[in-house]
């Protein structure tokens, strides 16, 4: 796994941190938590990503550690089977 | 009633539906029999090879193991300590720490690293839970659980509730709903807050089914309540405020019978939201504590009932049946209408793990010993007890307790060397934390990481801004009040 994120997915999760100060590096183990992303900022996200790779996140796969760090995001994408 | 174990009351549901479910966890459905069989899997792993575990910590997400341990570690005789999921391992470990645990279940692999001489187990044992037979003496007031509350100190302060303080609120509550098999109830709050206690026997105290939702899953109820075809609910007011901002639709929640709210005051708007999404269901507002073993009062709002009280949040009632109230004016002398919430009862708990952090918590009146909740009321003839507001440091954020000093206590140990202040903001997302570092910039750009690993992610302040210099008052003291104006004006700006 390297260190940063794709493009478009970057860009989908920094406009989810509401506090993410210029020039955060969206490193995988990054704590979303911790640049302001609460349980309702997580529902905007999980609706902007399927807007963005057409895909459904299902009820099971909505547990916060699927959201915790930008890595977890792009496994649980892997997962659904978007390529991002 | 009173006199009893937490898991004799779900025995009651296991003798009343032994073959209907009893839980749903993800892809998981149980029955009463097999809930019950799984937690008597989990007791036998406790007790394995002569152990008697006094205190066992329960680190695990939101599954059917999680709730079978919970029940097992009842079995086993001990007292559960809930540890967070989602919570930096430093916290859980001083939090296990504290309590004493002598044990550890736990399916993470992000555990932490338990103290020396405490037990990890990962796995039940399914082959021991025919032959398990519970310990000898068990007592109603021995412990059922330990949940840790936030502290003014900078450090969480542990709860200890015997089964018999728990007894007496199911004693009190359970009979204010007409649940039994057939129902399914909600289950959104995380094991580390005493509500969550509420949804698990009041599910299986009755043969109803206990669902179990992540707080993602409940921040869409339209859906939680079809696919799980929920007749009772239970959350913050804000996670339903949260959203019916994105959208309620009338009837959406009509197959509900009830909807309860706990956790922080609820704003008679979010109420109306409810009572037009839910037409059918039965609102009810509980009030409490941990302290206090859940709730300890309740407010019914009937559906026709025009609200006949003067504050923009629904009343929190009376007390339920076997606590007594006293208002205590500013004076330490009891008051008529209007002061400080005070409690005694059989939902009282004895008093801190800690004992130095007892010290104010209780005053003695009347002969009586009486929890002083720091929540200031207003007795009003008609609607009961209702709440006002509080005049210490402590807030509620998304219905999570927190006391501003444990969140300046991490900020300062993120940022070595420098001070912190921190406040609350009102924003139309709702009530949100306001951190301020004093001085100049940090040095390094990663104090919110930082913080992240020291607090649970509803404590990490949402704003976080530099101050040149903290205003202070007449008396040398940090200003408060012009610390929150400086927030709200900073938060109105967008900045």
């Amino acid at each position: 796994m390297s260190d940063t994120i794709d493009d478009r997915l970057d860009a989908l999760i920094r406009a989810a941190l509401p506090t993410a100060p210029d020039g955060l590096v969206l490193t995988a183990d990054l704590p979303l938590a911790a640049y302001g992303l609460d349980s309702v900022g997580t529902v905007g996200l999980i609706a902007a990503l399927e807007d963005a790779f057409g895909c459904t996140v299902p009820d099971e796969e909505l547990v916060p550690a699927n959201f915790r760090t930008p890595g977890a995001v792009r496994a649980l994408l892997t997962r659904l089977e978007v390529t991002t | 009633m009173t006199d009893r174990l937490l898991d004799d009351w779900f025995r009651d549901g296991l003798a009343a539906n032994p073959h209907g479910p009893a839980l749903r966890a993800g892809a998981d459905l149980l029955d009463y029999t097999e809930l019950d069989l799984r937690a008597r899997a989990w007791a036998a792993a406790l007790t394995a090879d002569g152990h008697r575990p006094r205190r066992v910590g329960l680190l695990a997400g939101k599954n059917a193991d999680t709730y079978a341990a919970f029940l097992g570690i009842l079995y086993a005789g001990a007292a559960v300590v809930p540890l967070g999921a989602d919570v930096p391992a430093e916290r859980n470990a001083a939090v296990a720490d504290a309590a004493g645990i002598d044990a550890l279940v736990t399916g993470e692999a992000r555990a932490f690293a338990p103290g020396p001489g405490v037990r990890v187990l990962t796995r039940p044992d399914p082959p021991g839970a025919a032959a398990f037979r519970g310990p000898a003496g068990r007592e109603p007031g021995d412990l059922a659980y330990i949940l840790f509350t936030s502290g003014s100190t900078g450090r969480p302060k542990g709860v200890p509730i015997t089964h018999r303080n728990v007894s007496a609120f199911l004693t009190a509550a359970l009979p204010r709903y007409d649940v039994g098999p057939g129902d399914r109830c909600s289950q959104i709050y995380e094991l580390t807050f005493d509500l969550a206690v509420l949804d698990l026997f009041l599910a299986w105290g009755t043969g109803a089914c206990l669902c179990a939702l992540t707080r993602l899953q409940a921040l869409s109820p339209e859906r939680c309540v079809r696919t799980h075809r929920l007749t009772f609910w239970h959350s913050t007011p804000s996670l339903i405020a949260a959203a019916g901002r994105s959208g309620l639709h009338p009837g959406g929640l009509s197959r509900l019978r009830y909807a309860v709210f706990c956790g922080e005051p609820l704003p008679v708007t979010v109420a109306r939201t409810v009572r037009t999404a839910a037409p059918g269901a039965v609102l009810d507002n509980i009030y409490g504590p941990t302290e206090l073993t859940i709730a300890c009062t309740a407010y019914r709002w009937h559906i026709d009932d025009e609200p006949d009280w003067s504050t923009p949040t629904v009343p929190i009632g009376v007390p339920l049946d076997g606590m007594d109230f006293v208002l205590l004016g500013p004076d330490g002398r009891p008051a008529d209408d209007t002061g400080e919430l005070c409690m005694t009862g059989p939902q009282m708990f004895g008093g801190y793990l800690d004992p130095a952090n007892d010290r104010g918590r209780f005053v003695e009146l009347r002969g009586r010993r009486w929890y002083r909740t720091g929540d200031r009321c207003l007795l009003d003839g008609k609607a009961g007890l209702v709440h006002l507001g509080r005049d210490d440091s402590q807030v509620k954020i998304q219905g999570y307790r927190v006391e501003l000093a444990e969140v300046e206590e991490a900020l300062r140990r993120a940022v070595p060397g420098r001070d912190a202040a921190v406040c609350t903001v009102d924003t139309a997302r709702g009530t949100e934390l306001a951190a301020f570092l004093i001085g100049a910039p940090p040095d390094s750009a990663d104090v919110q990481t930082r913080l992240a690993g020291l607090l649970p992610a509803y404590m990490l302040p949402r704003h976080l801004w530099v101050l040149p210099e903290a205003p202070l008052n007449r008396n040398g003291k940090t200003d408060r009040a012009a610390l929150r104006a400086e927030a709200a004006r900073r938060a109105g700006s967008g900045s």
